[in-house]
C-alpha cells in the first residue's frame, strides 16, 4: 500500500485513492501528496471539496528554471475546478533589458499552466474577471491581496495558500479543512476604532499597513466613525497592505462586511487616530526633494476592475509623467488608449516584474505595491490617486 | 563543571509526524530562530543570507536542519525546490512547529521530513539518525557551568530595583556592590532559568527628574544631560554584570532601546536577541533607559514595562520584583502592613489609598518612572495577562532565597 495513503487519517474517495497510488500519473500524484501533507500539518479532520482555485507563482523572476522543470515534471494533469492565474513579467520590458532567455521561460510557464486547463487571465484581482466566489464558498486561493478580498469582502473561504498547495487544490479539486475554513477561526480578534473613516484608497492601505504592523495576523474589526462606505478600491487596498504588512488574511468592517456582526465584537479594543496614520505614512513614504524627483508612477495595485480601469484611462492626458497601470492581460479588455506615457502592465505587475534601471523613483498610491518597491531599493513616494495623476 | 560522561552513550529516540517520508543519517545544523526561505536562503549557494537571522552565512547543504518552523513569503516553497535542484539542500528537515510554507517545499523536493519533535532537545546534538517515523541520537551532557533546568513553567523574570543595587543615599551615583554579590550568590543556587532586568537608582532617577528632562525641549544643553544618563546607565549595567561574571553567572547585556520601539501608542518589542540568549542559556541583563518614540520625543523606558513586554512575548509565567520596600504596604496607624495577596479585580480600591499615602508621606528619593504605583499598575496588566508576580524585599537576601524555595515573604500579585 502506498505510504501516503496509509498515513491519511481520513477516508479517501476512490479518486483520491487512485490519484495516491501514482495510477494517474506523477502530477496528481504529486499534487495529493502535498494535500495530504498540509492536512497533516494541520491535523485537519478531512479534506473538503473546493470551487475555485486562484494560483500564484507565475512569475519567472519568482520560480526560474526550477519552477518549470517541476511544472513539467508533473506531465499535464487537469485540473478540476475552475483555476485562474496570477499575473507574469511585464513581457516589454524583458523586450528592452534583452532577457531572452527570461521571455521563453515566462512563455513557457504560461504554456505549462494553460496546458493544465488554468484560465490565463494573470490577475491579481480575479474576482473582477470571471473568478467571483460566492458568500461561505470553500476555495483554494494563493494570491495574498486576493485571499483578503475574498474571505472578507465576498465571505468566501480560504486559507492564505501557495503556489504549489493552490495548484494540488486545482489537480486534486480539495483542499484540508482547516483555518479560515471552519467558522470559528474567523471570527475578530481585535476591534480598532477610528478617528477617522479614510477619505480615499491610500488612507485605507494606510490602515491596513498600520494594523498589520501593530497587530500582525490577528484578525481587526474596524469601526469607522461614520457610515460613508469604502469602495472596492478601498477595501481592495485596506486588504492588501493588511496582508502585506501584517500577515492577516480576513479582516472585517462593522455594518459593512459580511461577516462582520455576526460574532461577538472582541474584548481587546484600540484606537487608531489620524497621527497614527500620519506617522505610518512618514515611515515608509520616501519623502522627495520636489516632485522633480518622481519619474515613475503606477497605479492599479491590486488590479483595477474595468470600470475603474475606464476611469483612470479616461483621466490620463498626455502632459502627464510616464505612468503604469496594473490590470488583468489585454485579452480581457476592449480598446486600451494608446498614449505616449502610458503603459498598460497587462497580465502583469510592476512588483513581479523585472525593471528598466531608469524607473528609481516610483509614485504610488498602493501601499502593498510601496512593500515590495522598497524592498527593492526603489525609492517610493505614496500620493493619493488624484495626485498620481496630476504629476506632469 | 558539569562532567562528560566520556565513553557512555545514552541513546534517545523521539517519535515524530511525517511529513515527507526518508531516512538518512548525517551532521545537524540547528537554527535558533525560524528562517524565511524567500529572501533568506540562497537558492544558488544554499547559505543563509536573512538580514536578522542570528546564523547567518552558514550553509544548509546536507545538513539534517533542526528548526521550529519557517516565516515569510509561500514563494519560499520554491526557494527548497530550487535548493534540491541546484543540489545545496538540506539531507532532512526536523521541525517543531512546522508551516505550510516549508511542508510544500519538502514534499516539492521529496526531502525527508519530521515534524512534531521537540527541538529544544536537540539543541546541542552534532549528529542524527532519521528513520522514517523517529529520531536517534546521544544526548549531550551539558559543560555549562550554569546549568539550568529547562522544564517549561519554570522559568522567570526577576527585576532588580534601582534602590536596591546602587547607594541611594549618595548624591553621586554609586553601585552598591556588596547587595549585588549577595544576590547574585542566591541567585547562583537556583536551577530554574531567568531573565534579569534592572533599574537606574541613583544613577538615573537623579540626574533626569534634577534637570527636568523630560519637560524640556532638546537643546545642546539637554542633549548632553540625556547623553549622560544614557551613559550612566551603561556603567551601572557593567559593573552589576561584571559582579555576575565574577560569580560565574553568564550575565550578558542587551541594550533595552535597540529592541524596543513605538508605533504610535504601542510599545513594541523584537524578542528575537533576548530568546536567542536566553535559549542558549545566558542570563540576558536590561534595564530601564532613555529611548525614543516616533513622534520624535525621548521617553522613559522603565525597567518594569520591560519586565512586561518581555513576560507577554515570551510567555514567562513569573516576575519577581527586589525593590527597597518588604512588599506592596498601606500604612496603618503608622505601622506597615504588608497586603500578602492582591488579585487584579482588588487594585482599583487599592490604589486610590496608596496615593493618598504617598502625598502625605515622605518619599524622599524621586522615581521618574511611577515608583510603586507604576509597578503594581504594571504588575496588574501582567496579571491580566495570566502572568504572576512578586514584591519581595531587595534588602534582604534571604526573602529571594525563600521565595525561591516557595516561601513568600513579600506581597503575590495573581490574576482573579
Amino acid at each position: 500500500m502506498n505510504k501516503a495513503t496509509k498515513d491519511s487519517n481520513f477516508a479517501l474517495t476512490p479518486l483520491l485513492q487512485e490519484m495516491a497510488s501514482g495510477k494517474l500519473g506523477p502530477g496528481y500524484k504529486k499534487a495529493f501528496q502535498l494535500i495530504n501533507g498540509l492536512a497533516r500539518v494541520y491535523k485537519s479532520r478531512r479534506l473538503i471539496p473546493v470551487n475555485s482555485v486562484q494560483i500564484s507563482g507565475v512569475s519567472y523572476k519568482n520560480i526560474g528554471k526550477m519552477g518549470i522543470e517541476f511544472l513539467k515534471s508533473l506531465a499535464s494533469p487537469q485540473v478540476r475546478v475552475p483555476t485562474t492565474l496570477n499575473p507574469a513579467c511585464y513581457e516589454p520590458f524583458l523586450q528592452k533589458l534583452h532577457l531572452d532567455e527570461e521571455i521563453r521561460g515566462q512563455n513557457e510557464i504560461i504554456k505549462l499552466y494553460s496546458e493544465m486547463g488554468v484560465q490565463t487571465s494573470l490577475t491579481c484581482a480575479p474576482y473582477f474577471y470571471g473568478n467571483k466566489p460566492e458568500y461561505s464558498q470553500h476555495i483554494a486561493w494563493a494570491e495574498s491581496s486576493a485571499v483578503v478580498y475574498a474571505n472578507s469582502v465576498l465571505g468566501a473561504r480560504t486559507n492564505r495558500e501557495g503556489g504549489p498547495s493552490a495548484l494540488a487544490a486545482a489537480l486534486t479539486g480539495f483542499t484540508p479543512e482547516y483555518g479560515l475554513h471552519l467558522t470559528d477561526n474567523r471570527r475578530p480578534q481585535v476591534k480598532i476604532i477610528l478617528e477617522k473613516t479614510p477619505a480615499n484608497s491610500l488612507e485605507w492601505g494606510l490602515l491596513g499597513c498600520w494594523t498589520g504592523i501593530n497587530h500582525k495576523n490577528t484578525i481587526p474589526l474596524f469601526f469607522p466613525e461614520s457610515s460613508s462606505s469604502p469602495t472596492e478600491e478601498d477595501l481592495q487596498s485596506l486588504g492588501a497592505a493588511l496582508i502585506t504588512w501584517g500577515g492577516a488574511p480576513l479582516f472585517h468592517i462593522s455594518q459593512t462586511t459580511p461577516e462582520a456582526d455576526i460574532f461577538p465584537e472582541p474584548e481587546n479594543s484600540v484606537n487608531c487616530t489620524i497621527e497614527d496614520l500620519e506617522i505610518i505614512q512618514r515611515q515608509i513614504s520616501y519623502q522627495p526633494q520636489t516632485k522633480d524627483e518622481i519619474d515613475f508612477v503606477y497605479l492599479g495595485c491590486p488590479h483595477y476592475s474595468i470600470a475603474k480601469l475606464d476611469e483612470v484611462f479616461n483621466k490620463f492626458n498626455a502632459q502627464n509623467i510616464k505612468t503604469g497601470i496594473g490590470g488583468p492581460h489585454q485579452n480581457l479588455l476592449g480598446e486600451i488608449p494608446s498614449s505616449s506615457g502610458l503603459t498598460y502592465f497587462g497580465g502583469s505587475c510592476i512588483a513581479v516584474s523585472y525593471l528598466l534601471p531608469a524607473i528609481r523613483t516610483v509614485a504610488t498610491n498602493s501601499v502593498k505595491a510601496c512593500f515590495y518597491l522598497m524592498n527593492r531599493g526603489i525609492k517610493t513616494v505614496l500620493l493619493p490617486e488624484d495626485e498620481c495623476l496630476n504629476l506632469k | 563543571m558539569g562532567i562528560k560522561q566520556q565513553g557512555i552513550k545514552v541513546k534517545m529516540k523521539l517519535k515524530g509526524k511525517i511529513i515527507y517520508p526518508g531516512k538518512c543519517r548525517g551532521k545537524v545544523l540547528f537554527l535558533h530562530a525560524p528562517l524565511s526561505f524567500y529572501g533568506g536562503v540562497d537558492p544558488d549557494t544554499g547559505k543563509i543570507i536573512q538580514d536578522n537571522h542570528p546564523q547567518k552565512g552558514k550553509s544548509l547543504q546536507n545538513k539534517i536542519v533542526v528548526l521550529s518552523n519557517s516565516t515569510g513569503s509561500t514563494v519560499g516553497s520554491w526557494t527548497i525546490l530550487r535548493l534540491a535542484e541546484n543540489k545545496k539542500a538540506p539531507l532532512a528537515f526536523i521541525t517543531e512547529n512546522c508551516d505550510s510554507v516549508l511542508a510544500t517545499g519538502s514534499i516539492l523536493a521529496e526531502i525527508p521530513h519530521l515534524d512534531n519533535i521537540p527541538i529544544k532537545l536537540l539543541a546541542k546534538i552534532d549528529q542524527l539518525a532519521l528513520e522514517q517515523q523517529s529520531i536517534n541520537f546521544s544526548p549531550v551532557e551539558s559543560d555549562y557551568h550554569f546549568q539550568p533546568k529547562t522544564e517549561p513553567g519554570d522559568d522567570f523574570i526577576i527585576k532588580l530595583g534601582g534602590s536596591v543595587i546602587t547607594c541611594k543615599d549618595n548624591p553621586q551615583p554609586r553601585v552598591n556592590s556588596q547587595a549585588i554579590t549577595n544576590l547574585a550568590k542566591k541567585l547562583r543556587e537556583t536551577k530554574r532559568k531567568f531573565i534579569l532586568v534592572h533599574g537606574a537608582g541613583s544613577y538615573g532617577h537623579q540626574p533626569v527628574s534634577r534637570h527636568n528632562l523630560l519637560k524640556r525641549e532638546l537643546t545642546l544643553e539637554t542633549r548632553v544631560l540625556w547623553s549622560k544618563v544614557q551613559t550612566f546607565q551603561y556603567q551601572l549595567n557593567s559593573q552589576l554584570c561584571n559582579i555576575f561574571q565574577e560569580n560565574k553567572l553568564p550575565a550578558y547585556p542587551v541594550q533595552p532601546s535597540a529592541i524596543f520601539r513605538k508605533s504610535g501608542q504601542n510599545l513594541i518589542l523584537n524578542p528575537a536577541p533576548v530568546e536567542f540568549l536566553f535559549n542558549n542559556n545566558f542570563i540576558p541583563v536590561l534595564y530601564g533607559t532613555p529611548f525614543f518614540n516616533f513622534a520624535g520625543k525621548i521617553e522613559i523606558l522603565s525597567g518594569d514595562t520591560i519586565c512586561l513586554m518581555l513576560a507577554k512575548e515570551l510567555g514567562f509565567p513569573q516576575i519577581i520584583h527586589l525593590t527597597d520596600a518588604p512588599g506592596f504596604y498601606l500604612k496603618q496607624k503608622q505601622q506597615k502592613k504588608i497586603i500578602k495577596e492582591i488579585k487584579t479585580f482588588q487594585w482599583p480600591g487599592l490604589r486610590q489609598p496608596a496615593i493618598e499615602q504617598l502625598k502625605t508621606g515622605n518619599d524622599t528619593l524621586p522615581d521618574v518612572t511611577g515608583g510603586m504605583i507604576g509597578k503594581m499598575d504594571s504588575l496588574i496588566q501582567a496579571a491580566a495577562a495570566g502572568i504572576e508576580s512578586y514584591i519581595i524585599d531587595g534588602n534582604n537576601p534571604s526573602s529571594l532565597e525563600e521565595l525561591l524555595q516557595g516561601i513568600n515573604s513579600g506581597t503575590r500579585i495573581i490574576p482573579d
